[in-house]
């Protein structure tokens, strides 16, 4: 069994043949947050290289004493996702694109791991106004402020909802 | 502020989603230092993250892992800066170096099918480990599906009880059916009272009685001797249209009444606020 820390050894002395393995172990994951952010399959697989790219050459500022390799993987798909949907290229593309997204996910309805394995239901049960806090803060990259301004809630009543979304996902996950 | 308050607070949660104010990340970050307990929170507070978004995942579509290891290609080394001469872009990985081999010919081919063995056993670890963890993620998903179908089950059974209660109240001998017409204000309402002066019981059937405004609520009333004896106040639940009185049971009630109240309902009834009354047949 290829251990964690093995794998970012690897990486961290260069090793390429490591990217095919996080990216056997992770892919899905990292392509599946940057789909969601992005909205569009042919922009997910653009950014999806630049996050391995990004991966591999910044390996040396990952520090396994501050966290897991799978968050810090996640917060670079993150992050380069949204930066790809404030380009402006991105948004002229997305207003054409939108539609073809939409309908692609319609005919493709077993198209997430979520339906895969049945969490969909489960992420369903999740009260739709937490798991929006969730979603504009995690997936969208919104701060306090626009989310308060969003929703119009207050923070204390952000905070409040997070705890809840996460206490709820931690019956399912925890 | 105590630990478990501060815990408990939601400050967490706000930061590891990345929306707490520079101010409260060096303040989450010193408390994470100073408490184990915290740290372990934060931790906690990440994995289910991660998890959740980890559920959010989707194959990507075949061929983007070619096109993700050539991109690779001409990628500067991922080595930390000033540790390594350019040269060594792809160092080889951890390879077995054959003991001096006597026969060159035999040791290589023992080489490769050493080699390629551990390679099979790896894939194979590998792929196993990968099942057992997908494995594990639908356990939970079923042992979560499984408690929701056994609590609708209990809350199913429940009522199924409870009908089969009123069905049983309903058709016994002594109980005595008092039916309730409606008021010139009650227009088309009706509703009918189940006493049981046996099993000293008394279910309301609410027949034909509207949703009250919000904040009104209808009360039920026994009239005996001439004087009202509060029952209580109930909802109108369409879907549930048979309720039971608890409380005292009314031995002697000359007739029953309902009278819209005050949300809260009254200590004696609104008489002209009367909607449906009806006489206890004598006997």
């Amino acid at each position: 069994m290829i251990q964690e820390t093995e794998i970012i050894a690897a990486l961290k002395e260069g090793d390429k043949n490591a990217i095919g393995t996080v990216y056997d172990r992770y892919g899905a994951a990292l392509y599946g947050v940057v789909l969601r952010i992005v909205q569009s399959p042919e922009v997910a697989e653009e950014v999806v290289q630049d996050v391995f790219l990004k991966i591999y050459r910044n390996i040396g500022s990952y520090d396994e004493n501050k966290g897991r390799f799978y968050t810090w993987a996640l917060n670079i798909a993150r992050n380069s996702a949204i930066d790809a949907t404030r380009t402006s290229e991105f948004k002229n593309r997305q207003k054409t694109e939108q539609f073809e997204f939409v309908v692609y996910r319609e005919s493709h309805p077993a198209m997430t791991n979520v339906d895969a394995i049945g969490l969909r239901e489960i992420v369903n049960k999740l009260d739709e106004k937490h798991r929006k806090v969730i979603d504009l803060a995690y997936f969208q990259g919104y701060t306090q402020s626009e989310i308060e301004q969003e929703m119009n809630i207050p923070i204390g009543t952000v905070k409040t909802r997070l705890r809840l979304a996460i206490k709820e996902l931690r019956k399912v996950f925890g | 502020m105590n630990l478990q308050a501060y815990i408990t607070s939601g400050i967490l949660e706000l930061y590891v989603h990345g929306l707490a104010s520079p101010d409260d990340v060096r303040e989450v970050e010193a408390m994470a230092e100073q408490h184990p307990e915290v740290q372990q929170e934060l931790d906690n507070i990440r994995k289910v993250l991660d998890s959740y978004v980890g559920a959010h995942g989707v194959q990507p579509p075949a061929g983007l892992k070619e096109k993700v290891m050539q991109r690779l290609d001409g990628a500067p080394v991922g080595r930390p800066k000033g540790s390594q001469n350019s040269e060594q872009i792809a160092p080889p990985m951890r390879s077995y170096e054959p003991r001096a081999p006597r026969e060159p010919g035999i040791a290589s081919i023992a080489t490769w099918v050493l080699g390629a063995a551990l390679l099979g056993a790896c894939v194979a670890v590998f792929l196993f480990w990968q099942q057992a963890e997908r494995a594990d993620v639908q356990v939970k998903a079923a042992q979560y599906q499984m408690e929701q179908v056994r609590k609708d089950c209990e809350a199913e059974k429940a009522k199924a009880n409870e009908v089969k209660e009123q069905f049983i109240a309903i058709r016994h001998w002594a109980t005595k059916p008092v039916q309730m017409k409606a008021t010139p204000l009650g227009g088309d309402a009706y509703a009918v009272v189940y006493w049981n002066n046996v099993k000293k019981t008394t279910y309301l059937d609410l027949g034909k009685l509207p949703q009250p405004a919000a904040d009104k609520q209808f009360q039920l009333w026994a009239i005996v001797n001439g004087k009202p004896t509060d029952m209580g106040i109930f909802e109108v639940a369409p879907a549930d249209s048979l309720i039971k009185i608890d409380g005292q049971f009314i031995e002697n009630p000359q007739a029953f009444a309902v009278t819209l109240e005050p949300k809260g309902g009254s200590q004696s009834p609104s008489l002209d606020q009367m909607w449906v009354v009806g006489n206890v047949a004598k006997g």
